[in-house]
């Protein structure tokens, strides 16, 4: 049996981030746990070592998902998806967003089909960055 | 006997006496020729001393003479060795006085093939020149035309001068009229300097306040976002558990629409405008949602974006946006099917008169035959008609070959 891959859900929000580990699960994935502050997010990436964390950029809190973002990469070096109501689609999709290696973006509202693509971009990227 | 013998040695005597006789004068003659050669002898001997004599004078004579010459070969000779000496340095030095001379004359050859070049040159140039010089004649006939011309012209601007004069003294004692309404300018300038800083002041204020409320709606559009997943994400877990296939379906098209909502505020919260969006950022953004949201292969079916800049008010924005969402999205689900590839071009632009038209257009199956869009029983075309009748707008379809819908409504200044 393939091992699943672990995600990490930051969402300050308990629908939406019932809903995100709802998705994952159904993609196939294993919700390591949900953090609804930056503080527990680096707290618990850093015990459970997931292999991608969905992160919100507003939280409550503080500190803000981008700083706990910087923290965590620096440290442990996971990948991270913006999953936030910040940005422009558009941009977002035509590129044109300096988006740096090891970080996806999801402008919200989200779907499950456009978490489904960006976690696999992005999990495809950290997997070749790392063979 | 005896006597003849006798006889005989007599005349033998006397034969002998003779004998003897001429022996003597013999003798004699012979003593006297010796004593006269001996005599010639010694007259030739004087004369032959004599002739020594003058000869070793002459000898004696020659060789001083022989000494001198020799003298002077030997100083003419030194003087002809100097002398071949100096000309064989004169040599040397016309050899290479030669050679320069060979050089210099190559030069000048080539030089006076120069100067005959040169020459011909000149010969052009001069012809030039001379066709020149004739139309400088030609000119310079027309200058002195001119210049009587501008003669008669300087007169009538001396005669203008003097009416200027006249004029600037005039003007002078309007500029003393002028420095007085000067001072009072400058006395209500000072006045309205006050009343601008004042204004300034205010000015800054009000700033300060609409830049807060720019962060303000800012932060609103945000919250509006985040409580619209909310909405999404309820109905999304209400899909999941729903038993029955058709409700889940309308689940997840209440969640695209709900989406289309979403955009306008993120349109709005990108934008400088918090009031109006720009057509083109938020058609973009909904067929790039509606795309990846769909299982459509977009290598397959593409879909082109032509869309004038527009701002567009945020009411009918909102209306526009529901009726794009549901005619693209009609597009891309039923347009297309069993894998077939294809073009959408989606086109918006407003006319002189301020009209606005909305046009979708695809080459897929086309609609079924019969199709009336006021008679359809989808939720999705009866929201399109709702919508644009919300926009006192019309509606047309064309099923012919694949699909056009376009609308055409007032948009709002």
């Amino acid at each position: 049996m393939m091992i699943k891959k672990r995600v990490l859900i930051v969402e300050d929000q308990a629908i939406t981030a019932f809903d995100e580990s709802e998705i994952m699960r159904e993609l196939g994935y294993e919700v390591t746990g949900i953090a609804m502050s930056a503080e527990e997010a680096i707290m618990q990436s850093h015990r459970d070592l997931p292999d991608l964390i969905l992160m919100d950029i507003e939280l409550s809190g503080e500190m803000n998902g981008l700083q706990a973002t910087l923290i965590i990469r620096e440290r442990d070096n996971i990948p991270v998806i913006y999953v936030t109501a910040y940005g422009d689609k558009t941009v977002s999709v035509s590129g044109n967003l300096p988006i740096p290696d090891g970080i996806g973006y999801i402008v919200k509202p989200f779907d499950k089909e456009e978490l489904r693509r960006e976690v696999e971009r992005v999990l495809c990227l950290s997997s070749s960055e790392n063979l | 006997m005896c006597k003849t013998k006798n006889d005989e040695l007599l005349l033998r005597i006397s034969e002998l006496d003779d004998e003897l006789k001429n022996a003597h004068l013999t003798s004699e003659y012979a003593a006297l020729q010796a004593k006269t050669i001996a005599n010639i002898t010694k007259k030739k001997e004087q004369k032959l001393e004599a002739q020594v004599r003058v000869l070793k004078t002459n000898l004696d004579r020659t060789r001083g003479i022989n000494r001198e010459q020799l003298k002077n070969v030997e100083s003419n000779y030194a003087e002809l060795i100097a002398t071949a000496e100096e000309l064989d340095v004169a040599n040397t030095d016309k050899g290479a006085r030669l050679a320069e001379l060979v050089i210099a004359n190559q030069e000048k050859d080539a030089r006076a093939a120069e100067l005959v070049i040169a020459n011909q040159e000149k010969d052009a140039r001069a012809a030039e020149l001379v066709i020149a010089k004739e139309k400088l004649v030609c000119e310079n006939e027309e200058k002195d035309a001119r210049l009587a011309a501008l003669a008669i012209a300087n007169q009538e601007k001396d005669a203008r001068a003097a009416e200027l004069v006249i004029a600037n003294q005039e003007k002078d004692a309007r500029a003393a009229e002028l420095v007085i309404a000067n001072k009072e300018l400058a006395f209500q300038n000072d006045q309205k300097e006050a009343r601008a800083i004042e204004l300034e002041s205010a000015g800054e204020k009000v700033k300060a306040t609409l830049q807060e409320k720019e962060v303000l709606l800012r932060e609103i559009h945000h919250r509006v976002k985040n409580n619209l997943q909310i909405i999404s994400s309820m109905l999304s877990l209400q899909a999941r558990v729903e038993p029955d296939a058709a409700s889940r379906k309308a689940l997840v098209e209440c969640q695209r629409r709900v989406k289309v909502m979403a955009r306008i505020h993120e349109s709005l919260h990108q934008s400088n405008n918090v009031t109006a969006v720009d057509a083109r950022d938020y058609i973009n953004a909904i067929v790039a949602d509606t795309v990846d949201s769909s299982q459509i292969n977009s290598q397959k079916v593409k879909t082109l974006v032509e869309v004038d800049k527009i701002n567009i008010d945020i009411d009918t924005a909102i209306v526009c946006g529901q009726i794009f969402s549901e005619l693209f999205s009609n597009c891309i689900k039923h347009a297309f099917p069993d894998d077939r590839s294809g073009s959408i071009k989606v086109t918006m632009r407003r006319d002189e008169r301020g009209r606005m038209e909305l046009k979708v257009v695809d080459d897929g199956i086309g609609l079924l035959e019969g199709f009336n869009i006021h008679k359809s029983a989808t939720l999705g075309m009866k929201l399109v008609g709702a919508l644009t009748t919300q926009l006192n707008g019309e509606i047309n379809i064309d099923g012919s070959c694949g699909t056009s819908v376009w609308i055409t409504f007032k948009g709002k200044k």
